[in-house]
């Protein structure tokens, strides 16, 4: 059976009735609704396979991969399904696909081939993330593409862990694979094995990785050929196109529905880690009709640090987009579809080879936040402020010297961020930020197969930026080394925290400190500095961390939140602080008692919510009415003078 | 083509824009004279785009030829003759 797909139709799916869309996929309405969600359940059954059969901790736990179906089509290669753990790959997996099937003879692909690629200029967010591709040969042709995604925890380079902080070129950062046979009609290519295997800290969690990868196509291969098998390749092309239509109209309407017109849009990367240069990220929204421009002219140019992306960010700034305008529908080829992304080359954004580019998570997060703002902008009822714009994320390792537990180890640790506030509620506390969305570390995991403990993990009171809705909060992570232990730390905002918008305030920046370990009662109280020694962040002259006139890097080890090879011994506990995210709308119209209800759950002090909310309370469970009238109206009065502005969240009771 | 578009010098301007040619031509959608062409990262890849700025009608969208240098960068071995293993 073959069926033509009239795709050159104007009409808007939404416009057509059962019958015309029979007409026009050659397939009943009923049919196309099964095989769509068919493709979706092999997406997601790659994806399940691939985070239970993965070893090491960011997949098994933090979920930080992707499973992708692409599909032939007119234009090239377009993802008909696919199921995320990190948010991001469903945005830059089909690009990647197209890179790969334009340069591969497709004449030499055998069924069973699996091709591994973790380019970064050949769409891959960073040497971290791997990709395998195995094509799906029907008939003597090459239809469909399965594609599983993992960051995995080592592939040599000058720093573990590969976010290689400080290192200049892509030649110091993970191994770089333009698209390489790993396995050939299913059968491992050994030189490309060996040349993975022993070129990593951690093979044998890599090997693990590597087959959990492969083995997730392996299913997806069966269980699409049972579709194939079942409705016939022509119904299953129909119901893919008739998916990416489907999301294509949904996205179009969200689009049609804004404003025409430009909305410029800059946030900044403290710095890169090698320079203290500040990046501008600029972009200039552009919607006219039912699409949109994103043209990234006036950033900075490329970092010598990692900080920057090679491609990614045309498609990645989709996830912003799609976060306001059509939050529930699943991620296809469709979503992509409406927007056109211009990149500057060399410049932060499209940096050049052999510019590094390991550290992606910052200028992602931006990315993704300067996309809500223009839409806030363009629909103001709609606004969303932006994230605590970091994961804290830490790649830890060394020699386990424990008895019964010697030999190399490495781990991943992602304590979390936190999302800015809405337009309809306060933001979501103790979550990633939303370029990855995925899950923090497991804590019983890590110390299973770790020589670390982490000894907090919990929600840190006035990080939360103030707000009608105000930010979520962000937190306070400790972990003890059992074993000298090396760690990488990766976040940004630590100069000044997440913005709110609307008038709401901005979060509490990053930090990190050095705290003796063997005295609970120090390494237990987040806020005492006694005998820490600041590694990071903005804090005044005595030590104390003030968001919002303090000096960054003032007496710190360093000045960047972008560190490598630091050394943790025994005896030592790292601690880090991540900041909440921005607050929307005016705090000093957020209701009292909602502002009285943080207080009581220990989210806010009495202190903060005073000089950031005007509310005066009288005890721990009353809010002095009067005083709050009074000072709100002060508050307002000098802010309508310039003499008040909401200040940033930061706790106040500091220890030094 | 070989190596040379491997690596690349870092740029020396601060900030950095996308060029808009403009081009003579008139939108069959709105009737605007305001037609440009310009690199762009479409839904599929690197295209370059022939677009109405007034509505964002294509004018058409072409697979950029290695004349564009867009992406900047290439594969030395493009061209090359493929083996089994790629
Ligand atoms: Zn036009």
């Amino acid at each position: 059976m073959t069926i033509d797909i009239d795709i050159d139709d104007n009409q808007h799916l939404s416009n057509l009735d059962a019958k015309d869309i029979a007409r026009r996929y050659g397939a009943e309405l009923v049919e196309l609704e099964t095989l769509r969600y068919g493709l979706l359940e092999v997406a997601r059954d790659m994806h399940e396979s691939l985070v239970r059969s993965s070893f090491s901790p960011i997949v098994r736990d933090i979920q930080d991969c992707t499973a992708a179906i692409h599909m032939r089509t007119d234009a090239g290669w377009e993802t008909v399904a696919s199921r995320e753990g990190a948010m991001q790959h469903a945005f830059t997996a089909q690009h990647m696909c197209n890179f790969l099937m334009e340069e591969w003879d497709e004449a030499s692909l055998q069924p069973g081939d699996t091709i591994f690629v973790n380019d970064p200029w050949r769409g891959a967010i960073h040497q971290s993330d791997v990709n395998l591709f195995r094509p799906i040969i029907i008939d003597g042709r090459v239809e469909f593409v399965l594609h599983s995604t993992s960051h995995v925890l080592d592939l040599g380079g000058a720093v573990p862990g590969g976010f290689a902080n400080g290192v200049q070129t892509h030649f110091e950062e993970q191994l770089k694979f333009p698209p390489t046979l790993l396995y050939a009609g299913d059968v491992p290519v050994r030189p490309a094995f060996n040349y993975i295997l022993e070129n990593t800290r951690v093979p044998s969690s890599l090997l693990g990785d590597l087959r959990a990868l492969y083995g997730c196509l392996a299913v997806g291969d069966a269980r699409l050929r049972e579709l194939v098998d079942r409705f016939g390749l022509a119904l299953v092309r129909a119901g893919g196109q008739y998916g990416t239509d489907r999301i294509e109209q949904s996205m179009r309407a969200a689009i049609a529905a804004l404003p025409d017109g430009d909305y410029p849009v800059e946030d900044f990367i403290d710095e890169d880690g090698v320079t203290d240069e500040e990046l501008r990220i600029a972009a200039t929204v552009r919607v006219r009709g039912d699409s949109i421009e994103v043209d990234f002219s006036g950033t900075s140019r490329q970092p010598l640090g990692n900080v920057g992306t090679a491609w990614i960010e045309g498609t990645r700034c989709v996830q912003g987009i799609k976060m306001v305008l059509d939050p529930h529908s699943p991620v296809n080829s469709g979503t992509l579809r409406p927007i056109e992304a211009l990149l500057p080359a060399g410049s932060a954004v499209c940096t050049l080879p052999p510019s590094s580019v390991s550290n992606h998570l910052d200028i992602g997060s931006r990315n993704i936040n300067m996309m809500t703002t223009a839409m806030s902008m363009a629909l103001p009822e709609h606004g969303v402020a932006p994230d605590s714009g970091n994961f804290a994320a830490m790649m830890i390792g060394g020699f386990d010297d424990r008895h019964g537990h010697e030999g190399p180890w490495a781990g991943a640790i992602l304590p979390g961020g936190a999302w800015g506030g809405t337009y309809k509620s306060d933001g979501l506390t103790s979550v990633t930020p939303a370029i990855g969305a995925c899950r923090s570390s497991v804590w019983e995991h890590i110390e299973r197969e770790s020589p670390i403990v982490p000894l907090m993990h919990e929600f840190l009171p006035d990080s939360a930026g103030a707000g009608f809705h105000r930010g979520g909060f962000g937190g306070i992570f400790t972990l003890l080394p059992l074993a000298t232990t090396y760690a990488t730390i990766t976040g940004d905002r630590s100069k000044r925290g997440a913005p709110g918008v609307n008038g709401g305030g901005s979060g509490f920046p990053f930090y990190a400190w050095l705290v003796p370990g063997d005295d609970p009662s120090v390494v237990l109280d987040p806020f005492d500095l006694r005998g820490c020694e600041p590694l990071f962040g903005v804090f005044d002259g005595q030590g104390r961390p003030v968001a919002d006139d303090g000096v960054f890097g003032r007496g710190a080890r360093y000045q960047t939140a972008k560190v490598a090879g630091l050394e943790l011994k025994p005896g030592y506990a790292l601690r880090v602080l991540f900041g909440g995210g921005g607050g929307w709308g005016d705090p000093l119209e957020r209701p009292v008692d909602r502002v009285l209800e943080d207080v009581q759950a220990g989210l806010y002090s009495p202190e903060f919510v005073e000089r950031a909310y005007g509310v005066v309370l009288s005890s721990s469970d009353e809010v002095d009415v009067d005083a709050t009238t009074r000072l709100r109206a002060e508050l307002a009065d000098a802010r309508k003078d310039g003499k008040w502005t909401v200040p940033a969240a930061c706790p106040t009771n500091w220890i030094v | 083509m070989g190596v040379e578009r491997l690596i690349f010098a870092p740029p020396s301007e601060q900030f950095l824009h996308v060029q808009r040619t403009p081009v003579e031509a008139t939108c069959p959608q709105c009737g605007s004279g305001d037609v440009a062409r310009y690199p762009v990262a479409n839904y599929v890849g690197p295209r370059i785009v022939t677009k109405c700025q007034t509505c964002f009608h294509h004018l058409s969208v072409d697979v950029p030829t290695a004349d564009d240098h867009w992406p900047p960068w290439r594969s030395a071995t493009l061209d090359w003759p493929s083996s089994r293993a790629g």
